[in-house]
């Protein structure tokens, strides 16, 4: 028995269905995978400098650390091993925002989430007004062995932190400075504060 | 009309028919099919649970626990005052973590429970009573009195597990102290990746004294 020959439209049609397939492989070949496209959209900074993150500006300016910290406001904590203590500024921009989600990442690559409320870990920053620059902290316990080399990350959003860019802040924490940080005690911490006033 | 006697006539002609190797092969999967919803024939482990011993680290999944003491007070003074609900029952534990990353406070809330004792509050919020199984402690950093947050890694921190249990249940001499585990897994709810699958762990029976007496 003969096939019968395909018309110019259905080979025309089946040309397009072959295209549309392979379209669709090139694409999910070349567009990154669910967990890539998901990413935090990390971003560096160093002491000192402003990093433009998407609904602020961040300048981290300070970091100390001691055993024991007494806060301006809420609970002085007495840490098992070093409280690490991250000074930064911040400044809504468009909209009021803040940052509330923290992760400190150390030498060895171990990681602890804190963010907004609790007694002891605690990222404080009331920045609510647009353009006016509020000095925040991020507080976080670590271990002294791992300390030196450590980093912090810090975001707006501590339920999905991927709402906005992750500034990776490089503590330039030191052994030295950890060792001087193990014999330090009642290290004061201003809580948050709006520049400006008194 | 042919009733039950012919049916049961007509099964035992029809097996009757078969032969033995059918016979044989459809014993086998009937056990293999019955036997294997309830776990396969291979000797099921007993139920036995690791021992839990004032003094000696154990882990239970992600925690590891090291009980010291446990205590009853009425008053727990600078720490969260006297029980507005009856008493408190307290374990004192050493508690730090097993994992890289750090590991959240509902976690550690429910690392350890009292067993078979009733009449406890349901949370520090809840005031129902409830089942001991059922009550969700406070947990306080004794160094500090601060409620413990996240369990960062490489820290060990000594807390007290803190419950209230009405006093119209009769006061422990002793108490049966129950670990829990947990498995770590994506939410079926959401993306997030915790420590969900609370399970029984190790048991062990402990003292109770009165806090702060020698």
């Amino acid at each position: 028995m003969r096939m019968p020959r395909p018309s110019r439209s259905q080979l025309g049609t089946g040309a397009l269905v072959v295209a549309a397939l392979a379209v669709g492989q090139t694409l999910n070949e070349r567009l990154p995978d669910g967990s890539d496209a998901t990413r935090l959209f990390e971003r560096h900074v160093r002491m000192g400098q402003t990093l433009e993150m998407r609904t602020g500006d961040f300048t981290p300016r300070s970091v100390e650390g001691a055993t024991t910290i007494l806060r301006s406001i809420g609970s002085s904590i007495r840490s098992p091993g070093v409280v690490v203590v991250l000074s930064f500024d911040f400044v809504s921009r468009g909209e009021p925002s803040s940052i509330r989600y923290g992760e400190l990442r150390d030498a060895d690559g171990r990681v602890t989430v804190f963010g907004p409320t609790g007694d002891r870990n605690l990222v404080t920053c009331g920045a609510r007004t647009v353009g006016i620059v509020v000095h925040c902290t991020a507080v976080v316990e670590a271990d002294p062995d791992t300390l030196a080399g450590s980093t912090i990350a810090l975001s707006g959003d501590e339920l999905d932190p991927r709402f906005d860019d992750m500034a990776v802040v490089d503590l330039q924490i030191s052994d030295a400075d950890v060792r001087a940080w193990t014999a330090t005690e009642d290290l004061e911490v201003d809580v948050y504060e709006v520049a400006g006033l008194p | 009309m042919t009733g039950e006697p012919g049916r049961l006539r007509r099964t035992i002609g029809w097996l009757a028919a078969r032969s033995l190797r059918q016979l044989l092969l459809a014993v086998g999967a009937v056990v293999l099919l019955a036997s294997g919803a309830f776990g396969g024939l291979r000797q099921a482990e007993p139920d036995a649970r690791d021992a839990l011993v004032a003094g000696e680290p154990h882990l239970s999944e992600p925690i590891n626990l090291t009980i010291k003491r446990v205590a009853w007070s009425d008053d727990l003074g600078e720490v969260i005052g006297p029980s507005e609900f009856g008493r408190y029952l307290l374990v004192v534990a050493d508690v730090s973590s097993n994992q890289d990353r750090s590991v959240d406070a509902f976690v550690v809330k429910e690392a350890l429970r009292f067993a078979g004792l009733e009449g406890f509050a349901t949370s520090q919020l809840t005031r129902e009573p409830v089942r001991s199984e059922d009550a969700e402690p406070q947990v306080i950093v004794t160094d500090d009195r601060t409620r413990l947050g996240e369990l960062g890694p490489g820290l060990t921190y000594e807390v007290a597990f803190i419950w209230e249990q009405r006093t119209t249940e009769p006061l422990p001499t002793t108490a049966e102290l129950l670990t829990r585990v947990h498995g770590f897994r994506q939410s079926s709810l959401d993306d997030q990746e915790n420590w969900f699958d609370v399970a029984d762990d190790a048991t062990g029976r402990f003292p109770v004294t009165e806090f702060g007496a020698a």
